[in-house]
């Protein structure tokens, strides 16, 4: 047996209060009266101790009893022995980032599948495992004890072609749930669902969601107009508390400054009064964790009004990551279908996977993981560290090929692409990562490139990559994010924006876990009781 | 009124001042008027005159004489005996266990020498205390009762109770004696009682006083009582039983009293410090006016 909340244990402390209690009532009291003459005629007669409606002792046992099993209630005993009744949910994550390798030559899948072994390894030996696969497994929901559920999953791998969010998966009747992916979940942890990380562990801090409080929510200063203020909400990643200072900036001045401490793996939000100013014309909200050498981690603009849609075509299997990361990266809604928007074209062609002939008007953007565009030439500088473009320049696309090694290079393409074309490439922890762009005729057209044995970038995990590039192509100069480290070195998320991008707010998790661990009912009781019998009297 | 407020505050003495209309109520006419009307035989005889004062009766102002000399003198008439209340205050330890008790007591002697003087009878406050007896002071009229009361303020309690010895020596006389005390006396009364007043013995009133607590005992638990009186301890535990116990034992000593005045043509009343002590005072002086007042 054990405690899920020891210092419920705290309560009792009430027991030798309670003996201390009943041993001072039980002391007899002095009483002075005119004369005994009256008391001594009625006592004389009666036994000694007789009076007492009931006897201290079994009473006061009664008392200590009642209040050592509520100061034991409120510890909250667990039985983690061999019950046979436990009931675990498993949801993993085959999504085709989990095929994505790590630094240590294993990928997100294995790393997982041994994490979720030694949970396992926790639970008694009668616990039986329900599996949910996102997507799912060929065999549907698997269930079984832990040796045959490990041993049917050991033998499975992700869905190259797989997408979706495993924490949609988890619910249901279970005593706890297990949740495997190398993504954020939209879940909080808590007591009964356990988030196994199977991606590597990265240190950093991402906006989760930036906007302007609204005016009936500012703080009302006597004699002052109400000081306009921007909600953030930051989402820490690292696998340690963040100690963060949050800026907002106008055109490089300060307006206001707030700090906060946002714990491991949850959000926190803060308000962040602009006592410096106004907000019009747009402002920039910058994070910076303290615990890194980073002047910043991340750094979201904000429009005081949204602007119009992003209308984005879409060729080739659709991305709902990418559509996400492109509404991150601009900071505007967007409405992905064939037709024009407003009857100027499309704001932005992607290109999935698939080269379009003829090449759409204005800008276009081709993702290509497995570099199978015939059209597409690339021609690798041998040991430089930025690699330049070759082939036919009039050609609209840059063919891509990654060598099994890699060229370690430095930087990241934070420059608009001038006309006739450059490129620039990374190496991000053995998973490269390019981005080409050349302009023809004024119209941008970027290439992104991943290594066919290397994980998707195509996730909202990457939203500074992408703002990079769909600021370049987009609107060339205004990147609405900037970082000062490597994005694919990050672990940034950016959960809500396409709710950001609407207008609309939604409501932020924060610390909703914290509050679900107590047992604070249990020990108003508790003081409830003592207070009772406290006020007893004597 | 506060416990130790004064027994000659203005409020006090305006309480002392309507007790006048107890006086028209009823036959008795006092604490000396059973005496007075037993021994009423023929007209009083006029002695002299003297100077008005206030608060003398308006009926004895001699109108000839104001028309005459334009002075208001009042006739005084020599009684046909020397009528006098004496009053008997206990002054032992147990009266002062609380301060309610012994301020309530003191204010019924004081109330008992207010009346007497109304009615125009001396009266004269004894206080028993230490098995000795203390006259406190004595007044023929009612400018005689403010250093009456100004004397009753000061006394204090101590030693042991008499009231049974106390009240059989000073009953000896043909002068009504008033006794107030709390009886908590083992004493048989039939000691101080068994004379009738027709022995040659006046008319003897007997005030039981207690607090409020000592009537009905609200305490529950192991208490180890103390007497204030002789510092004597009694350990018991204090419930429902004992309590029922110790008001029966106060209601048998209740009735030993009210059995004992009975017989000796006296009158008992029983009060608390709950009570007001206009109510304790109008039960002793109309004790059929005031039913359920509390006489045992």
């Amino acid at each position: 047996m054990t405690w899920l909340l020891p210092a419920g244990l705290l309560a009792l402390l009430a027991l030798p209060v309670l003996v201390i209690l009943r041993l001072a009532g039980a002391r007899r009291r002095a009483h002075t009266v005119g004369a005994l003459m009256l008391w001594a005629e009625a006592a004389h007669g009666l036994p000694a101790g007789s009076g007492r409606r009931l006897p201290p002792w079994p009473l006061l046992l009664l008392e200590l009893g009642a209040c050592a099993a509520l100061g034991l209630a409120v510890a909250h005993p667990a039985w983690v022995g061999e019950s046979p009744a436990l009931d675990v949910l498993v949801v993993v994550d085959r999504t085709a980032s989990m095929a994505a390798r790590g630094t240590d030559g294993s990928t997100a899948w294995e790393r997982g599948l041994r994490a979720l072994a030694s949970a396992m390894a926790q639970h008694p030996s009668a616990t039986r495992y329900t599996v949910r696969a996102v997507p799912p497994m060929p065999g549907g929901v698997l269930e079984g004890p832990r040796d045959a559920v490990l041993a049917v999953l050991r033998a499975s791998e992700p869905d190259p072609d797989g997408s979706g969010d495993a924490s949609d998966a988890v619910g249901g009747d279970f005593h706890r749930s297990l949740l495997v992916t190398d993504r954020i979940p939209s879940l909080p942890g808590t007591d009964r669902l356990e988030v196994i990380a199977a991606g590597e562990p990265r240190a950093n801090l991402g906006i989760a969601r930036a906007e302007v409080v609204r005016a009936a929510w500012s703080p009302v200063e006597p004699g002052n107009a109400p000081t306009p203020a921007v909600f953030a909400v930051v989402t820490n990643f690292t696998h340690a508390d963040g100690d963060i200072s949050l800026q907002l900036l106008r055109d490089g001045t300060e307006l206001g400054r707030a700090t906060m401490q946002v714990p491991a793996g949850r959000a926190a939000g803060v308000v962040i009064r602009a006592t410096g100013g106004s907000l019009d014309g747009g402002v920039q909200v910058r994070i910076d964790h303290q615990g890194d050498a980073l002047r910043s981690d991340d750094v979201v603009a904000l429009e005081r009004a949204p602007s119009r849609p992003l209308f984005v075509a879409w060729i080739g299997p659709e991305s709902a990551a990418l559509a996400r990361a492109i509404g991150a990266a601009t900071g505007r809604r967007v409405v992905i279908g064939d037709a024009d928007g407003d009857g100027d074209g499309p704001d932005l062609t992607v290109c999935h996977r698939t080269v379009p002939q003829p090449i759409p008007a204005g800008p276009v953007l081709v993702v290509d993981p497995a570099a199978s565009v015939p059209a597409l030439h690339w021609v690798m500088a041998p040991n430089a560290g930025t690699a330049r473009p070759s082939g036919p320049h009039a050609a609209t696309f840059t063919r891509l090929e990654l060598p099994a090694r890699w060229p370690r290079a430095t930087g990241y393409a934070s420059e608009p692409v001038p006309r006739g074309g450059s490129a620039h490439a990374t190496d991000a922890g053995g998973r490269p990562v390019v981005w080409s762009g050349t302009r023809l005729g004024g119209q941008p057209v970027g290439v992104v490139g991943f290594p066919p044995d290397g994980g998707w970038a195509l996730t909202p995990g990457y939203p500074i990559f992408w703002a990079r590039i769909l600021g370049s192509l987009i609107d060339p100069g205004t990147a609405s994010r900037t970082v000062e480290r490597d994005p694919a070195e990050s672990d940034l998320r950016n959960a809500v924006t396409a709710d950001r991008a609407g207008g609309r707010s939604t409501p932020t998790p924060v610390a909703a876990a914290a509050l679900a661990s107590g047992r604070p009912w249990l020990a108003l009781l508790a003081i409830a009781l003592l207070a009772w019998r406290l006020r007893r009297k004597p | 009124m506060p416990d130790n407020a004064s027994l000659t505050s203005p409020e006090f003495l305006r309480r002392l001042e309507r007790l006048r209309l107890l006086l028209r109520r009823g036959s008795g006419g006092g604490p000396t008027g059973g005496r007075v009307t037993r021994t009423k035989g023929g007209v009083a005889e006029f002695e002299s005159h003297r100077e008005y004062q206030p608060g003398d009766d308006l009926r004895t102002v001699d109108w000839f004489a104001y028309a005459r000399t334009g002075r208001l003198v009042v006739k005084e008439f020599a009684r046909d005996e020397v009528v006098r209340l004496r009053v008997l205050l206990d002054g032992s330890a147990s009266m002062g266990a609380t301060p309610a008790k012994w301020r309530r007591a003191r204010e019924i002697a004081a109330a008992l020498c207010a009346l007497a003087l109304f009615t125009r009878a001396g009266t004269e406050c004894f206080i028993t205390r230490g098995g000795r007896m203390e006259l406190l002071g004595a007044a023929d009229a009612e400018p005689g009762l403010r250093p009456l009361l100004e004397k009753l303020d000061r006394c204090t309690t101590k030693g042991d109770p008499a009231p049974v010895a106390a009240l059989n020596v000073a009953r000896r006389g043909p002068w009504a004696t008033a006794l107030v005390s709390d009886l908590l006396d083992p004493a048989d009364p039939r000691i101080a009682l068994a004379n009738p007043v027709k022995s040659g013995f006046g008319e003897t009133m007997v005030v039981q006083i207690l607090d409020a607590e000592e009537a009905r005992p609200s305490i529950e638990g192991a208490y180890t009582l103390a007497d204030s009186e002789n510092g004597a301890t009694l350990d018991c535990v204090v419930g429902p039983e004992l309590r029922q116990r110790y008001l029966a034992a106060l209601a048998a000593l209740r009735e030993r009293w009210s059995r004992a005045a009975s017989a000796g043509g006296a009158r008992f009343v029983a009060g608390t410090t709950g009570e007001p002590v206009e109510a304790i005072v109008a039960r002793l002086i109309h004790p059929t006016a005031v039913r359920g007042g509390g006489a045992a």
